[in-house]
Parts: structure tokens; sequence; C-alpha cells
């Protein structure tokens, strides 16, 4: 599937020297709980890996966890309501990831709340994001309100992720239509915490199940990994140095992101793969 | 082995996280960023240079959360027979 | 005499001969309208189109206090006169029709060749309907696409689902008990047409879908469905 079109540059896409047109990914979901900061934080992680500058921004005023889930909660100084306010510049505010070569994390702020930002303020970050960054992921918070509106508004690219399961399928529509009305056309879906066994025992639904309700572009299916847990208490997100199912799948997704034509999901067995994609019967 | 092994790692990662969230709850609590502990010290440290020498490198603040309160613990080490006074460690003592 | 319009970005309350008529007996008028069929109103936005009456800002207040009681909102009034126009707008409402608060424009087509007792207006509407959105309409509406569960279809004439019906869907709803609702795959979580109500006695996943066009009406004031026999134009009777 052939999802970016190359990145307007006027040169290298790497050289600092040139501007950069960057792309916002929003991650959303509508239902809370399904697993978008831990994406955000992994497939932010492996586009950087792959070479590209990256900030991943953390959308949840008021109730931060990106930096949680990075590692990176004992260098936050500032963060992005001080700098919407005028407090500091935008470049005190970001935080270097040293595990990667170019990714960088702006905070939320935890004592606020969602509404200490607006759509528009979050539209102007980005835009001075952009000049600097050739990928920016904005994790959105949980619900359809005003933390999803910031969210949501700047966005070029809009990643629902969803779990097997109706309530976060109902959700995520709910969200698809929220996004198609705001003129976003580029919207894909990425399926996590996919249990292969339970899809065969008719516990959890198929791909086809969920494609015949959304019918949502599938940019990636992220299997149950227990390393996430570890990765989550360590502060260190899975594509960092792990090999297991959910960080070969984040890492398809980076690839995807940044244009590479790869294949949905290769099967850890036939059997696994068939059940996967059968028709629930 | 290797079950013994998951076993530790596990247990390992709970207690890193458990440490992370103290730490964290506390700072929450306070409504300090956490990187400004970093700034507080070079403050700290930037005005006592003024008027003693410092020893820099063996500098510490940390915030010590008990039940009921939470203390800035400042560390400083000075040096001696450089034209300022000589003085032992300032506030409560601290663990490094 | 008031009249109820969809156009293409919602509903439109017509005043006609407004100045005629004090517009505290329009007003009269126009409760009784609404209370006479509450579920197709409640929740929407509609705008009003006042022709020549003069109105001040206390008539203005009223109208949306009438409104609001109902959960409708009024977001837009159209007057020929100018001094109504401006206390319009004073009050925050839109004076003119745009799209500014219309989410996707909705394309209506007039009915050219429709016979006496035929009602006018159909809308058309080409997408999956999803989880939140409400379509309504007091003509026909005619959906070339799914209705995803979650999702509300709200008709004063026939609802004509050319594809999966799996949300809600309310035909008649201005009180025609004639209208039908029909859908390729009919598996909703609620039909209504006028004042009857059907509910499907079980939801569960993976339940086995009727795989023939259905249709839903109404019959001794209880909702029955017949499958739409294409090739024989036949439909059996068939009670759920």
């Amino acid at each position: 599937m052939n999802i970016m079109p190359p990145l307007v540059s006027n040169g290298h896409a790497m050289n600092g020297q040139t501007p950069l047109e960057g792309r916002v990914i929003t991650v959303t979901s509508g239902k809370g709980g399904v697993g978008k900061t831990t994406l955000t934080a992994n497939v932010g992680t492996a586009l950087a890996q792959l070479g590209h500058k990256v900030v991943v921004v953390d959308g949840d005023i008021g109730l931060r966890n990106l930096d949680l889930v990075m590692g990176l909660e004992h260098r936050i100084v500032y963060d992005i309501v001080d700098y919407v306010e005028g407090r500091c510049r935008l470049r005190q505010a970001l935080i270097r990831d040293k595990r990667a070569a170019e990714l960088f994390l702006l905070p939320a702020a935890q004592t606020r709340d969602k509404t200490a930002v607006n759509p528009q303020q979050m539209i102007q970050v980005c835009d001075e994001l952009r000049k600097e960054f050739e990928f920016i992921l904005i994790d959105s918070p949980a619900g359809i309100e005003q933390g999803f509106q910031n969210a949501l508004a700047p966005a070029d690219v809009v990643l629902v992720v969803i779990n097997p399961e109706v309530s976060s399928v109902r959700d995520a529509d709910r969200v698809i239509g929220l996004a198609e009305s705001q003129g976003k056309t580029q919207i894909y879906l990425v399926i996590n915490r996919v249990v292969p066994m339970r899809v065969k025992k008719q516990e959890m639904l198929s791909v086809d199940d969920i494609t015949e309700v959304l019918s949502t572009e599938i940019i990636g299916i992220v299997p149950e990994d227990e390393a996430i847990l570890s990765a989550s208490n360590r502060g260190t997100p899975v594509v960092c140095n792990g090999k297991g199912p959910a960080a070969l799948a984040y890492r398809d997704i980076a690839r995807r992101l940044s244009g590479e034509q790869v294949p949905l999901a290769e099967p850890q067995s036939l059997g696994w793969w068939q059940r996967l994609f059968g028709k629930v019967s | 082995m290797d079950v013994l092994n998951r076993l530790f790692a596990k247990s390992n990662s709970a207690q890193v996280a458990k440490q992370r969230l103290q730490t964290m709850l506390a700072y929450d609590r306070l409504e300090i960023p956490p990187g400004m502990l970093a700034l507080i010290k070079d403050d700290i440290v930037a005005a006592i240079s003024q008027r003693v020498s410092v020893d820099h490198e063996h500098v510490n603040v940390n915030l010590l959360h008990e039940r009921d309160s939470s203390k800035l613990v400042v560390d400083i080490p000075l040096v001696v027979g450089r034209g300022g006074r000589v003085a032992r460690s300032a506030g409560a003592s601290n663990a490094r | 005499m008031i009249a109820i319009k969809g156009y293409r970005h919602g509903l439109l309350i017509v005043f006609n001969g407004a100045s005629e008529t004090p517009w505290l007996t329009h007003l009269r008028e126009l409760e009784a309208k609404l209370d006479a069929t509450p579920h197709f109103f409640r929740g929407s936005s509609v705008a009003f189109d006042v022709k020549d009456a003069r109105l001040n800002e206390e008539d203005l207040r009223h109208a949306i206090d009438v409104l609001r009681a109902r959960e409708i909102k009024l977001w837009a009034v159209i007057s020929q006169n100018a001094e109504t126009c401006a206390r319009v707008r004073s009050l925050g409402l839109a004076d003119r029709l745009t799209s500014a608060s219309a989410a996707r424009p909705q394309e209506v087509v007039k009915d050219s060749t429709s016979l006496p007792g035929e009602a006018g207006d159909g809308l058309f509407v080409r997408r999956r309907i999803r989880s939140g959105q409400v379509l309504r309409h007091p003509g026909h509406i005619v959906i070339m696409g799914d209705v995803n569960p979650g999702a509300q279809v709200i008709a004063g004439g026939d609802i004509i689902v050319w594809g999966r019906l799996s949300g809600a869907a309310h035909a008649g709803a201005l009180g025609n008990a004639q209208a039908v609702v029909c859908a390729l795959e009919m598996s909703p979580t609620c039909v209504r047409i006028a004042e009857a109500v059907y509910i499907p006695r079980s939801l569960e996943h993976g339940q086995r879908r009727k795989r023939t066009a259905q249709m839903a009406l109404l019959k001794d004031q209880e909702i029955i469905f017949t499958s739409w026999d294409v090739l024989t134009h036949k439909s059996r009777f068939e009670r759920r």
C-alpha cells in the first residue's frame, strides 16, 4: 500500500539547512486504554531509528503519560502549555531522547487541563514544529472532547487505534466519522493487542469483521506481547532493543509511514494467518 | 534457568516502575516539573559560589518525600583553603 | 401556516404569511407541530424563514426558548426585513443559510415527477453513516452505503438503505404510518414507523443475517418484515 507521497523539501530530507515540510500524524482512538501512547512512543522511536527527525507530542494535558512510557519524565522542565502561554521558547520545552539520533518529546502539562490549549494554538505549535521535524506524532487523549479536538486539528494523517472488541470498534467508528467531517482524508486503522487464539475461538473480532464495519485501510496489526508491560515499567519502548512480535509490528508501521511498501503482517505460522483473516462463521 | 531469568526480570521491571512512580507522584503532588531540580541545583550552586567556593561535581539536590511532608534536601561540599571559610555540609544530611 | 422543509444543510421551518398573524400565534402553531412528533425534532438544529415578518429581540428570544425546551437548537433566521436581520445577528444567530455549521452538505433531490400524494423532496446520501451521526429529513431518505451501529436515520417519509442497516431507523417520523424502511441487509438496532417501535429480540454478534433484501412496514399497528423477492416481485410475509 502506498501511503505517503514523498515529503516536500528542497533538497536532502535529512539536511538541516533546507526547510522541511513536516507531516503531522495524530494517534487517536475514542476509547481509552487501547494502546495509543505505547504506539506513539514506539512508532515515533522507530521512525527516528530509520533516520528521520521526529518529535512526539503528548496531547493529554492534565494526565500526561507519554513522558513516562518513553522514560523521559525526570527531564521535564517546561511543557507545551508553558510555550503556548509564552513562558519559554519551543526549544526549551523539547526534550531530546538520547536513544535515537533525532528524537524529541514535547510533554504535556500535568497541572492544567484540556482547556489550557485550543485547536488553533495546537495548529500554530505544529506549524512551528513542521519547520524542524519530518514527523510530528501527537498522542491524543481518549474521548472526543477538547483534547481530542486539539489533537485532530493539525493532523495530516490520522491513525485510529483499536482493540478487536466491539466497544472499541464502535468508538473508532465515531472518531472516524468526526475526522472525516473535519476534512481528514488520510485515516488509517491500527489493530492493537490481537491474540490470534482468541480470534480462532471467536472471542475476538477478525480483521474482516472490523473492515466490514469501519471500511478503513489498515496500516498495522500489533499482537499482544508481554514485553510491552516491562518496557513500560522501565520506560524503554520495545522497539529500542526488542525483537518480539509487537516490536516488529511497530517497526513495520513506521516503515509504511515512511513510504515503504511493507506487506501487512508476516504470519508467524500459516494457521495463525488463516485464522486471523478467515471469516468468523 | 530461563524461567528464573524471566521471573527476576519481571520483578526487576516492577521494582523499577515502583521507584519511578514514587518519584513521579511526589513531583506531581508538589507541582514541580521533574527537570526543575537540575535547574534549582544550578541556581543554588551559582548563588553560593558567589560567597564561597563550591565543589561543583559533588553537589546533590534531592527531593525527600515522607508521608506528611516533602523536602528539598541539598548537600553542598565546599572547597577548603581558597580564601573562603571552612564549612561542613549545610542542611539535613542526605544519603548520597 | 408553517411548513417543515429539508434543505442542503438541515431543517428549515418556513412561516408562510408571517406578517399577517401575530408572532405569538405562529409560535403556538409551531409548538403544536413540534409536540405532535417530538422524536423527529429532538436534538436537531433548525433554521427559520420568517419571510417579511418584523421581529424584535423579544420575539426571537421567545422562539429560542420554545425550541430549547424541546431540545432543538435555532442556528439561523432568514428574513426579508433588514431590521429583523440586524436583530438576528445581534443575538449571535446567522442570517443566511451558509454551510458554516453543517458538517457535510447533503444533496437534496427535487422530485419533479411526483404524483399527487407523494412526498416532495428526497435526501440522497452516498456514504457510510457512522456511529454518532444523525441523518434527519422531512421527506424520503435514500442511502447508498451502510448505516453503522450507533447511527440514526430519521425521515418523515421512507428510508431506503442500499446497503446494510445496522443502526436505528425511524420512517414516517412526522406521523406517516404508510412509510417503510427497506434495506439490502436488515440488521438494525431499532426500527420505528410513525409511533410504532420494533427492537429485535437478540443482537448477539455472529447472528446469521438474512441475505435477502427486506422491507419493514406497519400493519395493524405492528411493524412486520417482508422479504423483497426481486425476481418474482412477490413478497412473503414474515414475522420475526
